[in-house]
């Protein structure tokens, strides 16, 4: 099973939504990053199903994750981020 | 089974709607970035007293007018989620509308985007099984008229359009095998709630197409590789096998998810820019088009995959015929 710190994630996030360095958060999400429309949603969760090289599209709860905090969470409860890095 | 495509005509109603008309009902959507990520230039939209029917019989009549003969005609399997009536077999009203015979099997069938590979199947399991030699299988949808005008997930997506094909008994093995697949827990994800029975009475806003994109989206990246993996399995062929995959033609951002996960290199047909998301006869219009434009050859092995609302989705491969 792959594990990325959450370093990683926002990294992902940032890229996908072309945003600038330190403009994400882990207080960001949907309500306050225009990018982060439903189709830049779609893009976050193709990005991050590659990045956990597809162990994310059977973890149905990810669609519903519209912030950086929502799918940390997550990713943690499924054992997919490392905390030791 | 000894099957084949023999010949497949489709219809796109002449209203059509780009970036333009979409931004000019909707002055904050950022267009050029929609267009961007699903691909989708222009859709079509069938008149307002324009059915699923109506173009399903224009789609047919094509094939006619290439010199099929109606009397050769077996069955009629229409495909359809927006059928005149909710109690009523649309393939009925359609066998009278194209003077088939009257001993013609009709009937529908009520799935979107996997449906053309579920009739496929099943038309090819009735001529296997003798109660016919030729028959069509007609993708038809009219999915316009259940969504708003101001409906940013669902517009800039579906398109309107019918695809008829005709199906008959070959001399060689050139249809199949077959994946097929249900999860309806999925059913909530992608719906017009009060289209039937249940929510009968419920307003107007429930009568719209709802998508919950996201659910989908992650429906789709979890069943169509598998579905593909199973189908080479169950073949005993690898991706380097299969000379063309023909995907359900979503949009561009769901097609490309799907290829980086399986790694096929630049074996598949993309036509969304032009038709839109067309439901069930997505498939059959990127065939025709792919023929058309060079990519297919007598011989070649495709692979086509369909899936969707339900969650439905279906698999199979053709060795494509003289057509």
């Amino acid at each position: 099973m792959i594990k990325v710190t959450e370093q990683e994630v926002l990294e992902v996030i940032r890229n996908t939504l072309s945003l600038q360095k330190d403009t994400l958060t882990i207080e960001s999400g949907a309500h306050n990053i225009e990018a982060w429309d439903s189709l830049g949603h779609l893009g976050i969760l193709s990005a991050l199903d590659k990045l956990f090289n597809g162990e994310i599209a059977p973890i149905k709860e990810v669609a519903a994750a519209d912030s950086v905090s929502k799918i940390l969470q997550l990713l943690d409860k499924h054992s997919l981020i490392d905390t030791k890095k | 089974m000894n099957i084949e495509i023999k010949a497949i005509e489709y219809y796109l109603p002449l209203r059509t709607e780009d970036g333009k008309t979409l931004t000019g009902d909707n002055p904050d959507w950022r267009i050029a970035e929609i267009e961007q990520k699903t691909g989708i230039l222009t859709r079509h939209v069938a008149a307002i007293d324009q059915t699923a029917t109506d173009i399903a019989a224009l789609a047919a009549e094509k094939l006619f007018v290439s010199g099929i003969e109606k009397e050769e005609i077996d069955f009629l399997i229409l495909i359809t989620q927006s059928p005149d009536y909710v109690l009523l077999t649309s393939a009925c009203i359609l066998q009278d509308t194209l003077g088939l015979k009257k001993s013609c099997i009709a009937f529908d069938i009520n799935l979107g985007c996997s449906g053309f590979v579920y009739g496929l199947a099943i038309g090819g399991a009735l001529c296997e099984s003798g109660f016919g030699k030729n028959g069509l299988v007609i993708c038809s949808e009219t999915y316009s008229k259940y969504i708003d005008k101001s409906d940013r997930v669902c517009r800039p997506l579906f398109s309107d359009a019918a695809a008829a094909t005709l199906l008959g008994s070959a001399t060689s093995d050139n249809l199949g095998p077959f994946e097929l697949g249900t999860d309806g827990s999925g059913f909530s994800d992608l719906i017009v709630r009060s289209s039937g029975a249940r929510n009968a009475n419920k307003n107007s806003e429930e009568r719209r197409l709802f998508m919950d994109g996201a659910k989908v989206f992650m429906f789709t990246m979890d069943a169509v590789p598998q579905c593909v993996m199973n189908l080479l399995k169950k073949s005993q062929k690898t991706i380097d096998d299969i000379d063309l995959f023909v995907f359900h033609q979503a949009n561009k951002m769901v097609i490309y998810n799907i290829i980086d996960k399986l790694k096929i290199p630049k074996k598949i047909f993309l036509n969304s820019h032009r038709v839109g998301n067309t439901v069930s006869a997505s498939i059959p219009i990127a065939l025709k088009d792919a023929l058309q434009q060079g990519c297919l050859k007598k011989g070649d092995q495709i692979m086509l995959i369909g899936f969707g609302v339900g969650y439905s989705w279906g698999g199979c491969l053709i060795r494509w015929g003289d057509m």
